[in-house]
Formats: structure tokens, C-alpha cells, sequence
């Protein structure tokens, strides 16, 4: 059971952030698509590839971001729970208390493992990988109180697992002025990226029943059935369009539509796997009968695609000499293993208390499916080089015991 | 360049601050509620047909069967006493004298009868050299082809033996006892008339031995081997006392193979250990059966039902159930009858009792505790991970039996219902009769504690079961139909430490 629940949490340990990422977006919990420049504006605004900008190159693998989060659990609950002897009904009862029908784990992390931009335009690539999970809160009542009602119903809602592994490379090309604006307006420019996308593997719940009801007239009687789909090697695309414009001196706006025409396709090997097991009517006076309908098989399946959602994103940012101040609203059209439906809110700072170290800060407001992320980040400038380190803390606005997730992040810009 | 380094040192401090515990799992407690059964014990199950039997009607019966036989009758003996010594026998002389030849004071009447064995002997003595012909002829007793015993002079004074073995006496069917033998004396010789010319005598005094005796008895007794029925039921102590069954039957069935009307003599004896109750066979008028006789062709058949004492027999709930000093008399009353060797008298019987009850509120317990063993590793499951169990019981009765049965448990097999000190807990369960209630009755619950359940930590644990049956509004009668159950639902429920999982 204790390594069941490791792999468990080995599996979900992988999560969405939101479309393809880059790892100093974490820097200002993702309020970062005005703040992206030089070859991360392939993932965030490619509008803002900009001539005047100089070149600059991604060091292999030193993009780096990760993160593990869950929804109901944080530091102190765990480690109350691990250093309690005994847990008695308050116990159990801190441990559910913020599950909302499920505990929800997911994790992911995003590496960058090349990059170059001149002018307006650049080409990158990044490896990503996202998983999340779910289990319903009736599994964890089950194991910590048993069974105390007469009927447990689980739903595909809150019992799935996903998860996704890819590379990309991206080529995007900016600056680009959009015509038949009057001068005396803000100057609008807009910008595409196009990335090719080798699918790694991709792993899905495809459907989940199940119940358990034991009661005096009718027995126990349990029903579980789970079909899994597994895709090994694959191949995709998407691509994003934006625009972007400097309001003022200090105010700039931009929205880009992601995700265009994404998609993965699994060629390489596709299987689908089941299992279904049920007893109904069972009493323990019988249970030496045969009283188990169970059923496990596995069978290799066409190629598949894994969509990935459209996904929308505005935003403004306000630039300051000594700092800048930015809110962005990302909006996904449906689920996928990288997108939300919920739409989320965020707001980033960066303040500039000297030339050399910039201090980034960043909140995104939580939602039903989604923590509140708080951000802070700090850097080093030197030249033409900047490196960073930020944190991230889930659902706490200081990292630390109450945070109920953690993501890390490093950052390297090389620019000449 | 202080501020760099106050702010670092302050993310370091607010990191650091994230004391991350080692994984460690904790132990909880959780309640299991299991169906554990929902089934319809039904009477019929009970019927084993052979102790317990349900009739056409349902009726639930408790039943014994047994058998019971006399030896093969063997050979009717008669004791001759016929002696005739030195009779003159004259020459051209035929004539015929009856002698009687049973000794007297036999308790029999031979009429006819097949001869098993047995002999007659004759001699002629100073025979006259002129004699021609000397036979005796012995009318009643002759071969089979109906020829008489015929025994001639051949020249020899000795003694002349004959077996008769095989010779018949008499006539069948003959209305007539033979007591008296004609015996036929043929001599012929040269001399005249009348002139002695020899001397004849004639004994039977040894037993003859009939295989097949017509005639009848004045008191021929004829003794059964005993016969033992059990009764497989194990009674609890105090049944007895708790159940009044309302009438009990004895069937006897007896096939007579003889030609005579015989009286039946016997007891029925019931015996629960130590404790034995007998009680005669007689019919309703306090007489003893008589059954009937059988024929040349068929056997005779008798039913005897007997009733009377037989419900105080089985009231003490017998193990065993026997038919003991029986006896066949064949008396002056059976009349003229036959018989063969070989011929027997059988007897089927049955003791029926129907479960027609009274119950009473008194106590009854299984006389030998049960004992459970618990191996080790349940032994271990409830010393580390079962903190309390529990059972949810609801029942339907369809039963018009009722009562509260009462569960001591214990560490020794001395388990003493009225020594609180010989038991370590009980618990009870009441169930009332379908006189209460058909319907399903309210669920009731029995509880073990930890302490209670830390008995069953010990390899050997002891049960013994009490019972307290609910008295009945009258007599119940416990019928076997598809809708005589007791249904019975139950959950058990245990409070489980999770230590390790």
C-alpha cells in the first residue's frame, strides 16, 4: 500500500502550468507575456521579437523549472501527519479538510535545451513535461475512516490521471507592423511562432467508474472499471499568434491566441489498456465462492492524437524607471493535459533597487482548479548576461509550511 | 550591496524555515462494516431423513427406525413314548391295533408334521422256521409318496432300525391330533390258523425332530434378539425440561412367516446416559397385541400403533431407543397352525414424534463447550489491529420458536454457566417466535470491547452455548413448508488499527 502510494504520487508528480512555459515565467507566477523578450517571446509573444533587440542565446538546460503542488495538503498538515503517533478524528479530519472532492496532485517541468534570436526573429527548443492527477476524496475517507456510509459513488471527475512529455522547437518571427493604423495611434505589431512537437509519450484515463455500497439487504457489492490510454513516440504542432503595442512610454498591451492547430499525434506505439472488476451481492459467508468478476487486458490501438487546447492571453503592462508592474488574463477554451478551462488572473513586479539585481514578484490568483501562486524571484545582471533564481509557493503567499506546493525555477540570458 | 546580501539572507532564513519531515505513517483507526450473511435458514434443511422427517403436511417429525427378529424357529421336538415288547404274532392272523405313542404333558398337538430326524426300531423274535411272510405296517407315518412304514421280517431276530428321517406323520391338513399310531401285523406261515409263530416288539422313545410341524400349542414361546435403535440428535442439557412434546407413536410392523396367531410381549426402553425409562407394549385396551398368523402362501401382516407411554418415553429425549424382552407365544388361543423350520418373525418398527410442543422458559445448554483455535497470526491481527467488533443481527422468525441464546466464552473447556468465574464474558442474542412477530424483528447489535476480543490473543478459546427459549402461548407445531425460516441479515463490524500497511 506505502509503495502504491509513492507511485502514485511519482506519477502525478508532473502537471499543467498552462501552455508551453519557460522557466522565468515562474518568476512572476506566469504574468510574464509582456515581460518575455528575445527567444522566450517564442513561447509568450513572438509580436515582441524585436529588430532592435540584441542577440542572444539559450545555454543548454540553463532554463529550468519545476514544480509539485497539490490541492489540499501543505507542509505543516504533512508534516503534522508524519510526526503524529496516532491520528485520531480532528486529524483526519485537518488531513481532508481542503480536498473539495479530490485530492488533486500535478507537477511538470520545463528545460530549455537550445536557443538563438536575432532581430525579430529566433529558434528554440525546450523539453516539457506535465502530469496531474486525481483521486477521489471518498478513497481517502474510505482508508481513514472505512466504511461508514452505505454507498460510495466514484466519478471520472475526480479520479484520472494524465500525463505528457514533449520537445519542441519553435521558430518565431516578430516586429511585424500592422498596416492601416493611424499614426496617431498606438502602433500595433504582430508576430507568429510554429513549433514542431516530438511527443515523448502521453498516458490519459479514457473513462472511470466506479462504486462500493454494502448494506444488510444487499451484500457488498463493488464495481471498478478503468480503460488507460498509452501513446510511445509521436509527433505534433501548434502555433501562436500575438500582438503586442506600446501604448505610452510605460504602458504596454499585447494578447496572443496559443495553441493554434495544436495537436500531438501518436504513431509510434498505442495501446489501450482496461481493467474491471466486480462483485455484487457479496457476504462474507460466501466469500469463499467464486465472487469476482475481474477482467485485465490490453490491446494496441490506432494512432491518437492529444489535443491541446487554444488558449488566450491578455495582457498589460505598466514600466516604470525603477521597476514595472503587470496583470495578465489567460482564458483556456477546454481542459488538456496543459491547459485549464479556468481562467486565471496574475500580476508580476520586477523592482530595480540597483542596475545589477532585479527582484522580480509575482501573484496569480487561485480559482476552483487552480492554487494561488506567489512568486518571488531575484538576479543578477552582469554585462550582457543576467542569471536568476526564483520560488514559488502554492495557495501561501510566503513559501514555507503552508504552502501546498513549491516551483523552482533558473534562469540564464546570454545576450551579445 | 547590504541590501543584496540582507535579501538573500532573508530567502535563505524563509527556506530554511521548510522543515521537511521524514516520511512516516501513522496508525489510525477505521470501522469495516462487512455483510457478513443474509440467508433463510429453512426447517426443511433441518430434515435428515432419518431422524427428522417432514410428513405430507409439512409437519415436522422426529423419527427412529428400527428392526427386531426372532431365530429361525428350528425344529418342533416331540418325545415318543411308545413301547411294545414280545406281542405274539399269529400265523394267518391280519390284524390292527392303535397304540398311543406321545408321552404326555407336551404343550403340543401333533397333526401333521416332515421328519427331521428321529427313529423307530422293531424286532421279531422266535420266529417259527415255518414262517413265510412277517411285516409290520405303521400307518400314520409314511414316505412321501404316501406309502406306510412298512417293517418285514428278513430272517433276523436283531433289532431293526429305521430313521425316519424324512417320513411325514400324519395327514396334512388333517383336523385330527395324532396321538395313537395304527400299526398292521401281516403273518403267513404252513401252520394252521392261529398258531403262534413269532413275537414283535416295537420302541420309539428318542425325541423326533419336525421341519414342519402341524398342529397347534398350548404355550410355545418363541424369544427375539434385542434390537437398538439410535437416535442421532445431540441434546443440550434441559431440553427436556424446556420442551413438553405433545404425543409420540410406536409402529410396529411385524411379518409373521409361522402359521399361528402369536401374542407379542415387550417392552420399549429409552436411555439418555444414565438415565433409562421403559415402557410396555400393549395396545389401547392394556393388552398385549396379538398378530396375525401367516399362510401356506404369504406371511402375515400386522400394524401394530401404539401411543400410550410412549409420549412420557421420548419426553426424557432418548439416544437410544430399544425394544427389549420381546417375545412371541404361541397359546391355546392361536389354534391349529403350521410351521417350518426356517420360518421367522420380523418386526419394523418406528417411533414417531411428531414436533408438537410446549415450550417452556427454562434454561438448556450444549453440554461440551467447542473449542476454537486461533492461529497465529490472527492471534496477532487482533492483538495489534482489532480494537473493537461489533455484530448488526436482524432476523425474521416464521418459527413458533423463540428464545435468547446466550455465548460464554472462555479459556478453559469448564465452562460453568452459573460460575461467573469459569467464563470470561458472554453475550446474547434474542429472537422471538413468530407468535411475537413474523416481521423482521429490530436489528439488535452485540459488541466486543478490546479487552473482550484479547481473548481470542490465546491459541485455544472455549464456547459454550446456552439457550433460553421463549415459552409458547399453548402448543406449537413446527412445520417444514417453504414458508417456515428464520431469515437472518448481519453485518459485522470491526474497528481496524492501521499500522501497517
Amino acid at each position: 500500500m506505502k509503495k502504491l502510494i509513492i507511485f502514485a504520487a511519482i506519477v502525478c508528480c508532473f502537471a499543467s502550468l498552462g501552455a508551453l512555459s519557460t522557466a522565468r515565467s515562474i518568476f512572476f507566477a506566469d504574468s510574464y507575456m509582456l515581460r518575455a523578450s528575445g527567444i522566450e517571446a517564442n513561447y509568450w509573444n513572438p509580436a515582441k521579437l524585436s529588430r532592435s533587440s540584441p542577440k542572444e542565446i539559450w545555454v543548454p538546460l540553463s532554463d529550468f523549472g519545476i514544480f509539485v503542488a497539490n490541492n489540499s495538503m501543505n507542509l505543516d498538515t504533512y508534516n503534522f501527519v508524519v510526526s503524529r503517533d496516532t491520528l485520531q478524528t480532528a486529524d483526519k479530519e485537518r488531513i481532508l479538510r481542503d480536498m473539495d472532492g479530490a485530492l488533486r496532485i500535478s507537477g511538470g517541468g520545463n528545460m530549455s535545451l537550445f536557443g538563438f534570436s536575432w532581430g525579430n526573429q529566433a529558434i528554440s527548443s525546450s523539453m516539457n513535461a506535465y502530469a496531474k492527477g486525481a483521486i477521489s476524496e471518498k478513497f481517502l475517507r474510505l482508508a481513514l475512516y472505512g466504511n461508514l456510509e452505505d454507498e460510495y459513488i466514484f466519478y471520472e471527475s475526480n479520479n484520472n490521471a494524465s500525463s505528457i512529455a514533449f520537445t519542441d522547437i519553435t521558430y518565431g518571427m516578430g516586429d511585424i507592423l500592422i498596416p492601416w493604423i493611424p499614426e496617431d495611434l498606438p502602433q500595433v505589431k504582430a508576430g507568429f511562432s510554429a513549433s514542431f512537437l516530438a511527443g515523448l509519450y502521453n498516458v490519459s484515463t479514457q473513462d472511470y467508474e466506479g462504486y462500493f455500497t454494502s448494506d444488510l439487504d444487499s451484500g457488498a457489492s463493488f464495481h471498478q472499471q478503468i480503460n488507460a490510454r498509452v501513446g510511445l513516440g509521436g509527433f505534433g504542432f501548434k502555433s501562436m499568434l500575438g500582438v503586442h503595442s506600446e501604448i505610452t512610454d510605460y504602458l504596454e498591451a499585447g494578447i496572443t491566441l496559443d495553441n493554434i492547430f495544436g495537436m500531438i499525434s501518436w504513431q509510434m506505439h498505442n495501446e489501450l489498456f482496461g481493467f474491471y472488476a466486480t462483485a455484487d451481492s457479496v457476504y462474507a459467508a460466501n466469500v469463499d465462492e467464486d465472487i469476482v468478476d475481474y477482467e485485465d487486458f490490453s490491446e494496441e490501438i490506432d494512432s491518437f492524437s492529444s489535443s491541446l487546447a487554444p488558449e488566450l492571453r491578455m495582457a498589460v503592462m505598466y514600466k516604470h524607471r525603477y521597476g514595472s508592474l503587470s496583470m495578465d488574463w489567460v482564458q483556456g477554451f477546454r481542459e488538456s493535459s496543459v491547459t485549464n478551462a479556468t481562467g486565471r488572473l496574475s500580476f508580476g513586479a520586477s523592482v530595480l533597487p540597483t542596475p545589477m539585481i532585479p527582484l522580480s514578484l509575482g501573484v496569480s490568483l487561485g480559482s476552483s482548479r487552480v492554487p494561488l501562486k506567489v512568486s518571488y524571484g531575484i538576479g543578477l545582471r552582469i554585462k550582457h548576461t543576467e542569471f536568476g533564481m526564483a520560488l514559488q509557493s502554492f495557495d501561501s503567499i510566503i513559501p514555507g509550511s503552508s504552502s501546498k506546493g513549491v516551483a523552482f525555477a533558473t534562469s540564464m540570458r546570454i545576450g551579445f | 550591496m547590504k541590501r543584496i546580501i540582507l535579501f538573500l539572507m532573508l530567502a535563505l532564513i524563509l527556506l530554511s524555515a521548510c522543515e521537511i519531515k521524514e516520511p512516516a505513517l501513522p496508525v489510525w483507526d477505521l470501522d469495516l462494516n462487512i455483510p457478513l450473511i443474509n440467508e433463510r435458514y429453512y426447517v426443511s434443511d433441518l430434515a435428515d431423513s432419518v431422524n427428522l422427517i417432514v410428513d405430507e403436511n409439512d409437519l415436522m417429525y422426529m423419527l427412529t427406525e428400527g428392526e427386531l427378529d426372532t431365530p429361525e424357529v428350528g425344529e418342533i421336538n416331540i418325545y415318543p413314548n411308545l413301547e411294545l415288547f414280545d406281542a405274539p404274532v399269529l400265523s394267518g392272523i391280519e390284524f390292527s391295533q392303535t397304540s398311543p405313542f406321545m408321552a404326555d404333558e407336551q404343550g403340543l398337538h401333533l397333526r401333521y408334521g416332515l421328519v427331521e430326524s428321529g427313529s423307530i426300531s422293531a424286532r421279531f423274535a422266535g420266529v417259527d422256521p415255518a414262517t413265510e411272510i412277517l411285516s409290520l405296517s405303521i400307518l400314520e407315518i409314511h414316505q412321501p409318496s404316501g406309502e406306510a412304514l412298512v417293517i418285514e421280517y428278513a430272517g433276523s431276530e436283531e433289532w431293526i432300525h429305521i430313521d425316519l428321517a424324512g417320513y411325514y406323520f400324519g395327514a396334512l391338513e388333517s383336523a385330527q391330533d395324532l396321538s395313537e399310531l395304527t400299526l398292521e401285523v401281516t403273518a403267513t406261515s404252513s401252520h394252521p390258523d392261529f398258531t403262534p409263530i413269532a413275537e414283535m416288539s416295537l420302541v420309539m422313545l428318542e425325541p423326533v425332530s419336525f421341519s414342519v410341524f402341524q398342529g397347534d400349542f398350548e404355550n410355545y414361546e418363541i424369544l427375539a434378539g434385542e434390537s437398538v435403535a439410535s437416535i442421532e440428535i445431540e441434546y443440550p442439557h434441559g431440553i427436556d425440561e424446556a420442551v413438553q412434546v405433545s404425543e409420540a407413536f410406536l409402529e410396529i410392523e411385524i411379518v409373521n412367516e409361522l402359521g399361528f396367531e402369536c401374542e407379542f410381549i415387550g417392552f420399549m426402553r429409552g436411555i439418555r446416559g444414565d438415565l433409562t425409562r421403559m415402557v410396555p407394549i400393549l395396545d389401547d385396551d392394556g393388552e398385549h397385541f396379538r398378530i396375525e398368523a401367516g399362510s401356506a402362501d404369504e406371511p402375515g401382516y400386522s400394524n401394530l400403533l401404539i401411543h400410550d407411554g410412549l409420549q412420557i418415553l421420548m419426553q426424557m429425549m432418548p439416544e437410544t431407543i430399544e425394544i427389549i424382552d420381546a417375545r412371541f407365544i404361541i397359546d391355546s388361543q392361536s389354534g391349529s397352525g403350521m410351521m417350518r423350520k426356517e420360518d421367522t418373525i420380523r418386526a419394523d418398527y418406528t417411533v414417531r414424534v411428531p414436533l408438537r410442543l410446549t415450550v417452556f422458559e427454562y434454561p438448556i445448554t450444549i453440554q461440551d463447550a467447542t473449542e476454537i483455535e486461533v492461529d497465529e497470526d490472527n492471534r496477532d491481527l487482533i492483538d495489534k489491529n482489532l480494537m473493537g467488533a461489533g455484530l448488526i443481527m436482524q432476523a425474521q422468525n416464521m418459527i413458533p420458536l423463540g428464545g435468547t441464546a446466550y455465548a460464554y466464552f472462555g479459556t478453559s473447556s469448564d465452562i460453568d454457566v452459573d460460575d461467573p468465574q469459569s467464563f470470561s464474558f458472554v453475550k446474547s442474542l434474542t429472537l422471538h417466535s413468530s407468535q411475537t412477530s413474523s416481521d423482521w424483528q429490530e436489528p439488535v447489535s452485540l459488541e466486543l470491547s478490546k479487552t473482550e476480543l484479547n481473548l481470542f490473543t490465546l491459541p485455544r478459546v472455549y464456547l459454550k452455548w446456552s439457550f433460553v427459549l421463549e415459552p409458547s402461548d399453548g402448543e406449537v407445531e413446527i412445520y417444514a413448508g417453504p414458508d417456515d425460516f428464520i431469515g437472518l441479515k448481519s453485518m459485522l463490524h470491526a474497528k481496524i488499527r492501521v499500522e501497517d500497511i
